[in-house]
């Protein structure tokens, strides 16, 4: 008896462990089976599995539906969710399919407890897919004859299953292939595209739960046109110095459509474009010259197209095509100013002229040469000198007079207008005014009243001042009617002399000179104090001005400052010209400790101690004292000596 | 071209009009150009006329002033219905004799039938 239930409950447990579908899969029968297999569900909806029990497994015992237990990836489910149906057929419901994972087994808790698997099935839960949106398209020109669509859209949330998209076309009459996009979800490319017929366009959205579709998209593919950019773009120079012509080549004929443009040039080391009116280039056409240039420069253009009504997109812009406009003669003289050196003969004249290079856009060109004219205009018959000079200067010998330079530059066009500069035999016309300097941030103003008469223009001269080496002169013009111009380039804490001339047509002014700083600083040293005669009851203090390197600013006064060892500090000011001083009421037969402070606007500084002894005698008192007592003591042996000779008569 | 008819107002006729235009002139620079290149391709007489062979639309231009604009469409709906035919059979037979060969010429020849078509 014994071995006979052993025997049944053996072959039972083989059967059930035979039973389990994962264990051999289709060559034997599996005790029961789960509908729905494989299903698909959507995320947040309910679901109901049954598990249906095999009659033949019930043969073998106490297997009933009542056993049956179900899992999610081997953690159990818990038992309110599950339904005995009948017998045979247990259900287990999920208000949530998100609780739901995959795999799901139907399990039996058999005799003895042991729990064997019946049936397992995959569980997909995802999303039906979203409507399509924001479909667009646009036609990109991808080579002469060749054009391609590409349409975008926004492909909905995250479905979690496998779902496909295709881009649908078609006209009214004919459908054509679907395009599938490949390896995105979001974009497709058509190759073959008809202009002039409405096409609708729309995408489809498609997966296990379901299918959605865009709102259609109806639109003639001439509509949305890309262009390529102009080809060929190359510049012609040469016509006139303040024109260049652009020529390209369209890659859309007429039959297809009519184009409009944009042009844009730039100078080139210039980050900023210009533009060509859109009015002018707003019709088909194959060139275009572009006037109102600088001469003598380069600029780099570009040039894009779209459809002449405006409907589309712009092209990309070309790659830039450079070209240079041809020369012009300049347009202004160069400003001309002169040094005159009359220190070795007053009669003869060194005359240094100077004069600037015009800049870039005045010059117009190469300058080649400057061409000088000197007029002596104190006497007729003088003939005309004529100097062709390459630098920026000429040094020439004159004698005392008044003389007209005429200077003009010349580039391969022509030459400039010419620039005159009258040198009067001397500068007898009226000066400036009112001469004053004002510092602003790190520019010297300089301003004046202008005199009576007419002025054609000012020269405003400026040199730094140093003990060490010559006033180097810079020099600027400034128009007849300003009274004060900024001077860049000024070093603070540096002095500077700067010197106004106003020029007449008939003469010249004297020049008007003021000295100037910046910023000013305290000194850098203080002034070396010395003795230069000491006495009982006073000292000579003498001193050397600081050299303007040290002063870094006017002085505006000296301070002495004096004590002795134990006593105050007395304080004394003087005036900053004078380099000597007298102190007096000193005490004699004392150390004193003197030292100076020079003080500009900005600050102080001092210098070295310097200490001296007043004399124990004044002037004259050891004489006052000695020669008494000298005296005194030849009258005592005078009067001794007498005394004893009186003594000896007696 | 099959133009659609209906219930659409006179803005719609006008645009479909302006752009059968467009298209009949974006057809004759194709064909143009496709002429060319199939007159070099096949080694034809470039002389011959097209109006010889059968079943080829003949133009009806002459007869214009006699019609009215109805009867034009028609005419012009009828030609285009018998060159579709013609181009299909013509596409056959080049794909046929040229096989993968000549791409850029079958591409072209469908270019315009699709043309007809619209």
């Amino acid at each position: 008896m014994f071995s006979r239930w052993n025997w049944v409950a053996c072959g039972f447990y083989l059967l059930l462990n035979i039973c389990s579908p994962d264990a051999s899969g289709g060559l034997v029968q599996s005790c029961g089976h789960i509908i729905p297999e494989s299903p698909v569900l959507a995320l947040g909806s309910n679901f109901t599995a049954l598990c249906i029990l095999n009659e033949s497994c019930l043969d073998f015992g106490n297997i009933y539906a009542s056993q049956i237990i179900w899992k999610i990836k081997n953690r159990l489910v818990p038992k309110e969710q599950y339904r005995e149906i009948n017998r045979t057929v247990s259900s287990v419901t999920f208000n949530d399919t998100s609780s739901l994972a995959t795999p799901l087994t139907c399990n039996i808790l058999a005799d003895g407890q042991i729990e064997q698997n019946i049936y397992g099935i995959t569980v997909t839960v995802g999303l039906a897919p979203e409507k399509p949106k924001n479909l667009s398209c646009i036609v990109h020109q991808v080579s002469r004859f060749t054009y391609v669509m590409t349409c975008t859209w926004n492909p909905g949330r995250h479905t979690f299953l496998d779902t496909q998209f295709r881009l649908r076309y078609s006209w009214p009459e004919e459908i054509f292939p679907d395009c599938i996009p490949k390896d995105v979800n979001n974009s497709c490319t058509i190759t073959d595209i008809q202009f002039f017929v409405n096409t609708e366009i729309w995408v489809e959205a498609t997966n296990a739960l379901g299918k959605a579709e865009s709102d259609h998209l109806v639109v003639d593919p001439i509509d949305i046109v890309k262009p390529l950019s102009p080809q060929n773009v190359s510049l012609t120079s040469g016509i006139l110095p303040t024109v260049l012509q652009l020529c390209w080549e369209n890659w859309i004929s007429d039959a297809v459509m009519m184009l409009k443009f944009n042009i844009r040039y730039r100078i080139v080391g210039d980050t900023n474009w210009l533009e060509v009116p859109s009015e002018d280039t707003a019709s088909t056409r194959t060139s275009f010259s572009v006037q109102g240039l600088r001469p003598y420069t380069e600029y780099a253009f570009s040039i894009r197209c779209m459809k002449e009504d405006g409907v589309g997109y712009w092209s990309d812009w070309s790659e830039e095509k450079t070209g240079m406009t041809i020369e012009d003669q300049p347009s202004k003289g160069p400003p001309i100013w002169r040094i005159i050196d009359s220190s070795h003969s007053p009669a003869f004249w060194t005359v240094h002229l100077l004069w600037k290079a015009l800049k870039p856009f005045e010059a117009n060109g190469v300058i080649l040469q400057y061409e000088v004219t000197v007029r002596d205009k104190s006497s007729l018959s003088s003939p005309v000198k004529k100097y062709n000079v390459t630098s920026t200067n000429h040094t020439l010998e004159l004698r005392e007079g008044t003389y007209e330079v005429t200077l003009v530059a010349r580039n391969s066009v022509g030459a400039s207008p010419p620039s005159v500069l009258l040198i009067p035999a001397s500068n007898s016309k009226a000066p400036v005014k009112n001469l004053r300097t004002l510092p602003k941030h790190d520019k010297l103003w300089v301003g004046w009243t202008a005199p009576n008469s007419y002025v054609l223009k000012y020269v405003i001269e400026w040199c730094l001042v140093s003990s060490s080496s010559d006033c180097i002169i810079e020099w600027q013009i400034a128009l007849g009617d300003v009274q004060g111009i900024d001077l860049k380039g000024i070093k603070p804490f540096k002095c500077y002399l700067i010197t106004v001339y106003p020029l007449y047509a008939d003469g010249q002014g004297s020049g008007q000179s003021v000295k100037a700083y910046l910023k000013q600083d305290r000194p850098s040293k203080g002034p070396t104090v010395q003795t230069k005669k000491v006495g009982k009851a006073e000292a000579v203090l003498t001193w050397n001005h600081l050299t303007v390197e040290e002063q870094n600013g006017f002085i505006r006064n000296y301070t002495i400052l004096y004590k002795t060892i134990d006593g105050n500090e007395t304080v004394v000011t003087v005036d900053p010209s004078k380099t000597e001083y007298t102190l007096s009421s000193l005490t004699s037969d004392t150390l004193y400790t003197v030292r100076m402070m020079a003080s500009t606007d900005n600050g102080s500084r001092t210098g070295p101690d310097f200490t001296f002894t007043t004399q124990k005698f004044g002037k004259g008192e050891i004489e006052a004292i000695v020669v008494p007592v000298c005296l005194a003591f030849l009258l005592i042996v005078l009067l001794g000596v007498l005394f004893c000779f009186n003594k000896r008569d007696l | 071209m099959a133009a659609a008819e209906g219930p659409s107002a006179a803005l719609r006729r006008r645009d479909l009009c302006s752009r059968g235009i467009r298209l009949a002139g974006k057809m004759r620079a194709d064909v143009v150009d496709l002429l060319d290149a199939y007159v070099e391709q096949q080694g034809l007489d470039a002389s011959a006329s097209v109006a010889a062979v059968e079943g080829v639309p003949v133009a009806a231009v002459e007869r214009w002033d006699e019609q009215t604009g109805t009867q034009r469409l028609l005419e012009n709906l009828a030609a285009y219905r018998a060159f579709r035919a013609l181009l299909a059979q013509m596409l056959e037979e080049q794909r046929e004799q040229l096989g993968e060969a000549d791409e850029g010429l079958g591409r072209a020849l469908a270019a315009v039938l699709l043309q007809v078509s619209a």
